[in-house]
């Protein structure tokens, strides 16, 4: 009994008299940061903008923009921090967004700060604009706060639509494994802000991107669609959607050459959605199957020949070859990878055709 | 050397009145004349047809109609010469003739009235006649059930043997009294079934029972604080009850019992933590729903601890932990709040303590006025004010509401207290601070023991066997043993092979 007052005492008199107690940060009495974007400026100067959401007693939200200019990402919240009411507080920030400029010059330094932060999560999306980053978070987005708006739009699109899964972390993870390389869904900014497509990174530089009609299939080739959507048309009134969409991949590599042939197999399996034709009877719907698979085939390999001539590897097949291959050699891959024979083979299976009658 | 001196003389001093006073107490007439010093202590001179008796008695705890109805006029026609002839004549049981100051004094004030011959006679007749003013038998109140027995013991421990003892009617089933209390005199029983109790148990019930040194005993909860194992524990670690079926069923597991006179609540032990969170009703529905409410009873006490101060925790210092649909009602909530959440926390809290005070010393009906005055007035006044956010409020508030699931109420009042310390900490360290506070909290039960066998027990040190009947219940088929932590003498309750045999419909 008399120890553990002794040990309490002691504990109140080591961080109260030190005063080094924890600093509060009351969730009221702070500015959460929800967004914030970067832009490339004239001479290396990196544009910042932050959005703070305040949450008024109606249960309305408003946001509030900063904007702040330097060499450094610190430097940058060290000037916004002169501009806002409350302390700024990065531990709930939702994404992470960088225009296509700055993005080719490269995103490692400023990633790193986040992950070094261990308030931010791993789980914060990254993305890259096409424009201004800085028009995107300053636009209005109903009573939405931009930074939640935007965030939520990108999470909805990896769960339900065609973007690919990043953030911060799977970028992180797929920057530093041998073999692979990163990407991150690409936002279009035009009348409206759309998430719908991908940018390619080669090491943390953006090269390239993938463009809107063949992000399904990208997603496809990494092997993660789960409820995708995809329609097809081939001729003028001839035209077809499935949905509920689950792929299998399954990569193959033969090695008895001296340049290993790869093929991806992907079993996708989906229900018909939509239809304009002949009526489902079996026969038609084999038919569709074949036409389905033609049209992704096609798109896999336009894919597949983008990533080899800007030699960029998001899907990990040197990853995967390197499972496979003792002395993995990261230069030869490099090398190896734009004149390797890689074959996509899908098979696409329409489980369920509905009831109509 | 001269100091001791004087004090080792009026020690001596003081020795020796004491034996002249003990002494004077040895002389029937000084008893006599002491008693009469009461006003409520008859000594009389009966005169009969042929004879005369000297009678002596309190009135205040004996029973005249005795006197009238079986004493008087059996003695009316005869002629009294010797106190055998008298005690012959009587049909009173157990009268004895005794001439021991001692046991007279003992026996007088125990409801039993003497007859002498003459005044100057030193033998008497002791007769008992006490007056039996007791309360009947109601429902229990605090560990109320909706099904299953409706009887409760009451401040007789005559009563209340009575109780137990029909519903164990066996020659195994021991009871043993003690006197404790130098002025109360209270009777203690301590009960248990014989051949099937661990006998350590027992004497240190026993020892500690005998060793008590008090002056009086009101309540079996002076005996909880006195002969616990850690009296400074804020845990209970003697399981009180008022239903003679949870008595009973606890002594067939081989469990001690210790009854005090005048106390409507028995004591059982040893006992262990999960033991308090299950109430006696459980063994009354099926094991299922029995299990379902008991876990939902632990997870509400775990709740009702820890909740304000996660609350507050979170809010002070780790934002990052709030889900980010929350933040808009949090923030909105807390945006007109001008304290920090530790004040707004322990305002509520103490709110709520008020309540539960003021609604338990008032009488049932205005202690309702109360409870929806505060509940209601003040919870919405203090949110609309913006003394406090509603979000804690609806936290408080379910809170307390979970904190009275406990089933033993003395556990309640530890739970209602414990929370305390884990707010301040949490204040100051946050998280962390809770951790430290549930570590202390778990060493300090790690050390506890009850009657010596170790509180925490099927938990740790882990008895699987003893789970079966702790947070979850499993079915009296699966119950055959008795519990490992009580070290039964015979641990087989009933056959496994016989209770767990499907009967065909023919047998």
């Amino acid at each position: 009994m008399r120890r553990i007052f002794m040990l309490l005492a002691a504990l109140i008199f080591l961080f109260g008299i030190s005063g080094c107690g924890l600093r509060k940060q009351i969730i009221d009495d702070i500015s959460l940061i929800s967004a914030t974007g970067f832009d490339a400026g004239e001479e290396g100067v990196i544009m910042g903008t932050i959005t703070v959401p305040r949450f008024t007693k109606d249960q309305q939200t408003q946001t509030h923009v900063f904007k702040a200019e330097s060499h450094t990402i610190q430097r940058n919240f060290v000037k916004i921090e002169t501009q806002v009411q409350r302390p700024l507080a990065i531990g709930k920030i939702d994404v992470i967004l960088f225009n296509e400029e700055l993005a080719s010059k490269g995103i490692k330094d400023i990633k790193d700060l986040f992950v070094r932060d261990p308030s931010v999560g791993s789980r914060v999306k990254m993305a890259v604009v096409e424009g201004s980053s800085n028009d995107v978070l300053t636009r209005e987005y109903w009573d939405q706060d931009a930074g939640i708006y935007v965030s939520s739009m990108i999470e909805q699109g990896v769960d339900r639509g065609n973007l690919p899964d990043a953030n911060i972390h799977i970028f992180t993870y797929a920057l530093y494994s041998r073999g692979q390389d990163p990407y991150l869904p690409l936002l279009s900014v035009g009348e409206m802000v759309k998430a719908n497509k991908v940018a390619l990174f080669k090491e943390d530089r953006y090269v390239g991107k993938i463009p809107e009609h063949l992000v399904f299939a990208f997603k496809l080739l990494l092997g993660e669609v789960n409820g995708g959507e995809f329609s097809l048309r081939e001729e003028e009134d001839y035209y077809a959607a499935i949905a509920n969409v689950t792929v299998k991949r399954k990569i193959k590599m033969d090695r008895t050459q001296q340049q290993p042939k790869i093929t991806i197999e992907l079993n996708v399996e989906s229900s018909l959605r939509e239809f304009k034709g002949e009526d489902t009877k079996p026969k038609v719907v084999a038919d569709l199957e074949k036409k389905f698979e033609r049209t992704l085939t096609k798109q896999c390999e336009e894919i597949i020949k983008q990533l080899q001539e800007l030699n960029v590897d998001p899907i990990g097949l040197g990853s995967f070859y390197r499972s496979k291959e003792r002395n993995f050699n990261e230069k030869e891959w490099d090398a190896m990878y734009p004149d390797l024979e890689i074959k996509p083979k899908i098979n696409v299976k329409i489980m369920e055709v509905g009831i109509r009658k | 050397m001269k100091l001791f001196r004087s004090k080792k003389d009026k020690w001596n001093k003081k020795v020796s009145k004491l034996m002249k006073q003990s002494k004077k107490m040895d002389d029937l007439q000084a008893l006599l004349e002491a008693c009469q010093e009461s006003n409520d202590f008859f000594h009389y001179e009966h005169t009969f047809e042929n004879d005369t008796l000297w009678i002596s008695y309190y009135k205040s705890i004996v029973d005249a109609d005795v006197l009238h109805k079986a004493v008087f006029p059996y003695l009316e026609k005869e002629s009294l010469n010797s106190l055998e002839k008298v005690q012959s004549l009587i049909p009173v049981e157990k009268t004895i003739i005794t001439s021991n100051v001692k046991d007279i004094e003992k026996n007088l004030l125990n409801g039993h009235m003497i007859i002498r011959l003459n005044d100057q006679e030193k033998k008497c007749l002791v007769v008992n006649a006490p007056v039996k003013k007791e309360r009947s038998i109601s429902p229990p109140e605090v560990e109320f059930s909706v099904v299953g027995p409706k009887e409760a013991f009451v401040e007789s421990i005559d009563t209340n043997l009575n109780l137990l003892r029909v519903r164990l009617p066996i020659k195994e089933l021991k009871v043993k009294e003690f006197t404790i209390g130098k002025l109360s005199k209270t009777k203690v029983a301590i009960i248990y079934i014989a051949g099937l109790t661990n006998e350590e148990n027992v004497n240190t019930v026993k020892q500690r029972v005998k060793e008590v040194e008090i002056d009086q005993v009101i309540d079996s909860s002076y005996l909880t604080q006195i002969i616990s194992d850690n009296p400074k524990s804020l845990f209970p670690q003697l399981l009180d009850t008022e239903r003679p079926d949870r008595a009973a069923a606890v002594l067939a597991e081989g469990k001690v019992v210790v009854m005090v006179n005048g106390s409507p609540h028995v004591l059982i032990g040893p006992t262990n933590l999960t033991e308090f969170f299950g109430a006696f009703e459980d063994y009354f529905l099926n094991p299922i729903l029995a299990s379902a409410f008991r876990i939902i009873r632990f997870f509400a006490v775990i709740f009702s601890i820890l909740v304000t101060p996660i609350y507050v925790a979170v809010l002070t210092y780790h934002y990052e932990l709030i889900p980010s649909d929350l933040f808009g009602t949090l923030i909105s909530s807390r945006e007109v709040v001008p304290l920090p959440p530790i004040l707004e926390a322990i305002i509520l809290e103490l709110t709520i303590e008020l309540l539960r005070e003021a609604g338990a010393r008032l009488p049932t009906k205005v202690g309702q006025t109360i409870g929806i005055v505060g509940g209601i007035v003040i919870g919405t006044a203090s949110v609309e004010a913006g003394l406090t956010s509603n979000v804690l409020l609806i936290i408080i508030a379910l809170a307390a509401l979970a904190s009275f699931t406990t089933p033993v109420y003395q556990m309640g009042n530890t739970i209602r207290l414990i929370r305390f310390p884990f707010l301040i900490l949490a204040y100051m360290f946050g998280m962390v601070g809770v951790v430290i506070c549930f570590c202390f909290m778990l060493a300090h039960l790690l050390r506890l023991t009850s009657l010596g066998r170790p509180f925490l027990e099927p938990l740790y040190p882990p008895r699987l066997k003893d789970l079966k009947d702790s947070i979850i219940r499993f079915p009296f088929s699966w119950n055959t043993k008795r519990p490992i932590q009580l070290q039964t003498q015979d641990t087989v309750r009933y056959s496994k092979k016989k209770a767990r045999k499907k009967k065909d419909i023919d047998e």
